[in-house]
């Protein structure tokens, strides 16, 4: 039981008092970064590693590691209070957070957020000390075919999110895929859809579209309302019911395994856990018709699945080397730069100072939850701002929000339209859940199918010969034919009645 | 908009007529900070090699030099926006000479600035290419890769870190002078192609030295030669592929660039300070002994020299990715 004992150790070091500063701090920063929208974890750690300098090389790392999973629990407090999320792996939140703010939830919701999070968060680093090595070597086996597999299940299960109409459903989805072929196309590197302008050429970002279309078409909507019905909702409880906790529970179990297996494959981006969290959850729901209006399944599953993501993905990092999504390749310029190279030899040659790295992060998470919980009064408390103050604030944070994603004042007017087109498309009673999810889930798709073809030389039977992609496909055929007969049957009882 | 722009012209020949008088430039204008645009997102190991070279310049120049991330588009979003920068020496760009030159000779991209719009000030990193593959793997020298492609042409996967990038430019010679074909799979940058390859993925991956050399020491890869002039300390042992018979030769070099008209001097002091930065022990020890990037100073001559010759490779290369 050596790792048990370094294990320990490592506590006794993280718990010391400077290290427990840098956590508590980093934890801070990382709640901020989380609540700004666009400043996300990438460019906070990147700006921040400079004044990591004057740290030790332990107090720097566990600093920067802290802020990177401290953005993932504060990334929620803006999409439940104010419908904007405040970066990509709390989009989805967005969905039934908001709602259930709207019915003077919020408090509930963003306490099973920071439940959730902290148990995925610290399950996952659990999962680190006991079976990291051979289980990150495994995960790599998972190449393009079975990307392309994970994101085609992925996408059959958006029928289920379509919500009244079918067909409105399909057309936002493919409206989301369309907007994410803008730019730089990956397998030739030809522009498309950019009509020759270099803002084009980059590609729509993503979040910026999004904020547009849940933020900014809020406020919109809002506007059309009198003042005082906008939050009608007394805020019935801070805390969480027993039927919450109840339903929670499951979502929680199940978004903690998904993002621990998800955070071990490379590229996938801390997006993707939550949509499959979501999907999931509502494909297993009994009453699935609650997704969409407020149900905690829909906070619980995906907010758990992005910590345990995040925890989750330094496995790679430290046992083989490999960063597996941009933030933790900040992190992993953060190690080199204290002359510590994530590897193999890692726990060999650097063993104190990882083992303090990762009794560092148990200790953060309970920093969070601990720091979390009792803020959240505080922040529910934003929502009893009259309307027509607070609306003007959002607006600000949004645009500060956009700007920040690139630097480019192009993307606060990518903001703007789409707030527009979101105002029109939801008065028009579209489904917006569609358009998320097909705008992230779409990239990584066809990026895995180019990957594929040029593996295969253009031969589809490569997704048949590898196990795993196969059984992803058969697993969305039986999804689409059951959600199909599904559709029908509800149709035709609907005609006879 | 238009009469401002003829009175900064104005302003700024008068500017440069004075200062050519009286023999020096006032520059860097006191107070007034230095932008460094960075044309990638922040967090590459090349950003933050430019946010530690930022860190030395202000010191050395006492002025703040301000990092700006401006990503899209293999850099030509933030490099269009340099060429279009005021051109006194006080907006400043970090990028790579290939992708520069890239970006304005692929027909396929059409051109946002020409090289005129651009002069180069200093090079600061050279990262040479290297041969890589898992350490179990077959090939052993770059003949037996070579004799392979030519052997199953499209068959040997090779990783690169996207179409027409570095990686994608270095695999193409190589496989020119073998006379072979890989089949290409673009990831999107190292942090995707290394994990392809670790997985067996692909075949190959042409990676630079800094990212290959931990993966080396550890034992996961093999690389079969580096495609510099010569060898590289950070891979110990290994022949370049000119000297095994591949006359492949590619670096990537990250320069510092400003706007094609700002003047000589203001380009020379720039240059100046660079050098200073670089030559001190600190950023030796951070950028080549910690992050492993190996500095190499080049003064805005030596530079203009690089890119003649990487225009010429670029010109062979480019309609080889479009075929």
């Amino acid at each position: 039981m050596d790792s048990a004992q370094l294990l320990l150790s490592g506590f006794g070091a993280a718990l010391a008092l400077d290290n427990l500063l840098y956590a508590f701090v980093g934890c801070i920063l990382g709640t901020v970064v989380g609540i700004l929208p666009g400043l996300g974890p990438v460019s906070a750690t990147a700006i921040l590693i400079p004044l990591t300098f004057h740290l030790s090389k332990t107090g720097a790392i566990i600093m920067l590691a802290a802020i990177y999973y401290g953005a993932m629990y504060g990334g929620t407090i803006t999409s439940v209070l104010i419908n904007v999320p405040g970066e990509t792996a709390s989009v989805i939140t967005c969905i039934d957070g908001y709602q259930m703010a709207r019915k003077g939830r919020a408090g509930a919701a963003l306490s099973i957020a920071a439940i959730g999070s902290f148990i995925g968060g610290t399950v996952a680093m659990l999962g680190l000390v006991i079976a990291a090595p051979p289980l990150a070597r495994k995960a790599l086996e998972f190449g393009p075919p079975e990307l392309f597999g994970m994101m085609v299940l992925g996408l059959s299960l958006i029928m289920g999110l379509a919500g009244k109409s079918l067909v409105k459903g399909l057309m936002m989805g493919m409206l989301g895929l369309f907007l994410s072929m803008v730019g730089m196309e990956v397998g030739e590197g030809i522009p498309r859809f950019t009509f020759d302008s270099i803002q084009l050429m980059r590609g729509i970002d993503f979040i910026a579209i999004l904020i547009g279309l849940f933020g900014i078409s809020e406020i919109l909507l809002n506007a059309g309302k009198p003042s005082s019905s906008v939050l009608q909702a007394k805020m019935t409880s801070l805390v969480p019911t027993r039927q919450d906790v109840k339903d929670s529970a499951w979502p929680i179990a199940r978004g903690t395994v998904l993002g621990f297996f998800l955070g071990l494959i490379p590229g996938l981006g801390t997006a993707i856990p939550t949509i499959i969290s979501y999907v999931t959850e509502k494909k297993l729901s009994k009453h699935p018709e609650r997704f969409g209006n407020g149900a905690i399944e829909g906070v619980a599953g995906p907010e758990t699945a992005n910590n345990s993501y995040a925890n989750a993905a330094f496995i790679p990092l430290l046992t083989l080397g490999i960063p597996s999504s941009p933030t933790i390749a900040v992190l992993m310029g953060a190690f080199m730069m204290n002359g510590v190279t994530p590897g193999p030899l890692l726990f060999r040659d650097h063993a104190p100072l990882v083992w303090t790295v990762i009794a560092s992060m148990y200790v953060g998470n309970v920093i969070l939850l601990v720091l979390n919980l009792p803020l959240i009064p505080m922040w529910v408390s934003i929502l009893r701002i009259p309307y027509s103050i607070l609306f003007t604030l959002i607006l600000l944070f949004t645009v500060v929000g956009a700007y920040s994603l690139n630097n480019q004042i192009f993307d606060v007017g990518v903001m703007v339209f789409f707030g527009v087109i979101g105002y029109v498309l939801r008065k028009l009673d579209f489904p917006l859940a569609p358009i998320a999810l097909t705008l992230i889930l779409g990239p990584i798709m066809e990026n895995s199918l180019r990957q594929s073809m040029s593996m295969s030389q253009g031969s589809f039977l490569i997704f048949f010969q590898r196990p795993v992609a196969a059984a992803f496909l058969a697993l969305a055929v039986v999804v689409l034919v059951t959600t199909g007969i599904g559709l029908a049957r509800s149709a035709r009882r609907d005609s006879e009645v | 908009m238009k009469p401002l722009s003829i009175l900064v012209a104005i302003a700024l020949l008068v500017g440069s007529v004075v200062a050519a008088e009286c023999g020096q430039v006032d520059f860097p204008k006191k107070g007034q900070p230095i932008t460094l645009i960075i044309p990638w997102a922040a967090g590459a190991s090349s950003d933050i090699g430019g946010r530690l070279l930022a860190l030395g310049m202000e010191k050395e120049l006492g002025v703040p030099v301000q990092v700006v991330n401006k990503p899209g588009a293999s850099g030509q979003v933030g490099m269009t926006e340099l060429a279009q920068s005021r051109a006194d020496g006080h907006t400043i760009a970090y990028s790579a000479l290939s992708s520069v030159a890239m970006n304005y000779l692929d027909p396929g991209r059409k051109a946002t600035f020409q090289r005129k719009d651009l002069a180069a000030v200093a090079a600061h990193v050279g990262d040479t290419r290297a041969i890589a593959v898992k350490a179990n793997s077959p090939y052993k020298s770059p003949k037996d890769l070579a004799e392979a492609i030519k052997a199953n042409p499209g068959k040997i996967k090779a990783g690169t870190v996207g179409a027409m990038s570095d990686t994608h430019f270095a695999q193409l010679w190589f496989e020119k002078l073998a006379g072979g074909q890989f089949a290409y799979v673009h990831y999107r940058g190292g942090g995707e192609a290394i994990p392809a390859l670790m997985g067996g993925q692909v075949d190959t991956y042409f990676g630079s030295t800094s990212e290959l050399h931990p993966l080396v020491k550890s034992g996961e890869f093999r690389v079969l030669a580096v495609l510099g002039k010569k060898e590289s300390p950070f891979l110990p042992g290994v022949k370049t592929a000119e000297a095994q018979g591949y006359p492949v030769f590619y670096t990537t070099f990250r320069d510092l660039y400003v706007p094609g008209a700002t003047p000589k001097e203001v380009i020379d002091i720039l240059a100046r300070a660079i050098k200073k930065v670089m030559e001190s022990e600190e950023h030796k020890k951070k950028v080549e002994g910690e992050m492993g990037l190996p500095l190499d100073f080049q003064g805005p001559d030596e530079v203009e020299k690089a890119w003649d010759e990487i225009e010429k490779t670029m010109k062979e290369l480019i309609p080889l990715a479009r075929k």
